[in-house]
């Protein structure tokens, strides 16, 4: 199988269009989009870290129209399973069958390809969060971990919002950053635990409900869904802040925002399973980092205010410092 | 089960951290997660340390105040509780030489049955694919069963 997916990689390199270069926390990923209806999808997510690549790529990235193909038997599409992935040595590979998405990783000669079908059909997920299992099965190898969560910061540092979908992340991080906090993710948030606990941003996109994203009239959408919208707030994302806390949000419903302390292990539930189940064979690595995070950090529950700007104040005051 | 009966922890499938007084589990084949305080966080320990079933119990009579049955059993259906949940496996490795058990040598506490706190949140989660099995524009839901694809 390996030498089918070193195949796959080599034609990818093969049909290499010039790339774009980002600095990704600390790494050198050069992306090549072989499709320019692909780029103008894919690209902007990931447009506040462009920065010219000196010397060697840290990884290779081929953005490719299609499929594996049938050399990739390992990543044929199984109705019974709603992904596949494997790991065999240094490759990785990830299908999505009902999008057809795939990735592939070699970490060996550190070159990546990510297949989708068709540039018009990318979902909305994907446009906000590109190739995120290849960049975090790659960054897993520089000791960084992919965090499902928000982040924003003052110059004091940054908070870590986390919980699943609807508890709040997104428009908590968008008030923050509507209210000039630093953005360093809605979603998705590189992490480090040594030395110091860090967050790195990675996408400079958020995802809202149309009728939240309405709630902030002075931000741009950038592109529209059925019911949700992209905003891009690259123009105020910070390339990273030493962690400072993680909030837990929670909607409530009362006008006025607060926090309250909770225990480490309250932080790690909400933290570590919809992270580890976001990159699949993270495993156990990943799942050390981030309960090195919940350990080294106080943790606090965010009761969620209707009034953003209090959601503001009250997440800056709990990071201290100007903001940035 | 046999008081010389050892398990282990089902890795890599199951990650668990001790944090707080609490383990917290994770099932990354299921997505279910869970919650071990007090009693339960000590047979958990006891399951990672290697010791076998009997050695945990002793370990447990010496730690806390309650007579020997009732932590026995209480002990045993709980780590029946752990392997049902897929937590846990029989460790049929060798078993390295068991330290005696201590007693006696600190303040034993009052004893409460272990619980286990399951949350189970995660299965919708991993059962469409969290980051692209959406109707092209929302965060993941699964779509009803009559809802054309």
């Amino acid at each position: 199988m390996a030498a089918g997916l070193a195949g796959l990689l080599a034609r990818a390199e093969h049909r290499a269009a010039p790339p774009l270069d980002y600095a990704v926390a600390g790494q050198r990923l050069r992306v090549h989009y072989a499709d320019e209806a692909l780029r103008e999808v894919l690209a902007p997510a990931l447009g506040h870290l462009r920065e010219p690549v000196s010397g060697h790529a840290g990884l290779r990235l081929f953005v490719l129209v299609g499929a594996p193909g049938a050399s990739a038997p390992a990543l044929a599409p199984d109705a019974r399973r709603p992904r596949v992935h494997f790991a065999e040595g240094a490759l990785r590979g990830v299908l999505y069958p009902a999008t057809g998405i795939s990735g592939l990783l070699d970490g060996a000669s550190r070159r990546a390809a990510w297949w989708v079908p068709a540039p018009e059909r990318v979902p909305l997920a994907e446009r906000s969060g590109p190739f995120r299992t290849v960049l975090g099965w790659w960054l897993a190898g520089h000791g960084l971990s992919i965090a499902h969560a928000a982040a924003v910061g003052t110059a004091g540092g940054a908070a870590l919002l986390v919980g699943r979908g609807g508890s709040g992340k997104s428009v908590t991080a968008v008030a923050c950053a509507a209210a000039g906090l630093g953005f360093l993710g809605d979603d998705t948030v590189v992490c480090a635990s040594d030395p110091v606990p860090t967050a790195h941003c990675l996408y400079g996109h958020a995802s809202l409900h149309a009728e939240d994203a309405r709630r902030f009239p002075g931000l741009a959408v950038s592109w529209s869904g059925e019911d949700k919208v992209l905003v891009d707030l690259g123009a105020r994302a910070v390339r990273a802040l030493p962690l400072q806390a993680v909030l837990v949000p929670r909607v409530t419903g009362q006008p006025r925002s607060r926090v309250s302390p909770i225990s480490g292990a309250a932080v790690l539930r909400a933290l570590a399973p919809s992270s580890l189940l976001n990159v699949p064979g993270s495993g156990a690595p990943a799942f050390g980092q981030l309960a090195a995070l919940a350990r080294g950090l106080p943790g606090y529950r965010l009761d969620l205010g209707t009034d953003l700007e209090d959601v503001a104040r009250v997440v800056a005051s709990v990071l201290g410092g100007p903001r940035p | 089960m046999a008081r010389a009966e050892r398990f282990r922890v089902n890795a890599p499938s199951v990650v668990s951290d001790l944090i707080d007084g609490e383990v917290v589990v994770i099932n990354l084949d299921t997505g279910d997660y869970y919650s071990l305080p007090g009693v339960a966080c000590d047979i958990w320990s006891g399951v990672r340390r290697g010791l076998s079933v009997g050695r945990i119990v002793e370990d447990l009579v010496g730690a806390y105040e309650a007579d020997a049955a009732t932590i026995e059993a209480a002990a045993v259906e709980f780590i029946v509780r752990l392997r049902a949940e897929g937590l846990i496996v029989p460790d049929d490795t060798e078993p390295a030489a068991e330290p005696a058990a201590e007693r006696g040598g600190g303040v034993r506490r009052g004893f409460a049955p272990p619980t286990l706190e399951k949350y189970d949140d995660m299965r919708e989660f991993l059962l469409v694919d969290p980051i692209h099995e959406v109707d092209v524009t929302d965060w993941p839901r699964v779509r009803p069963r009559d809802e054309p694809g």
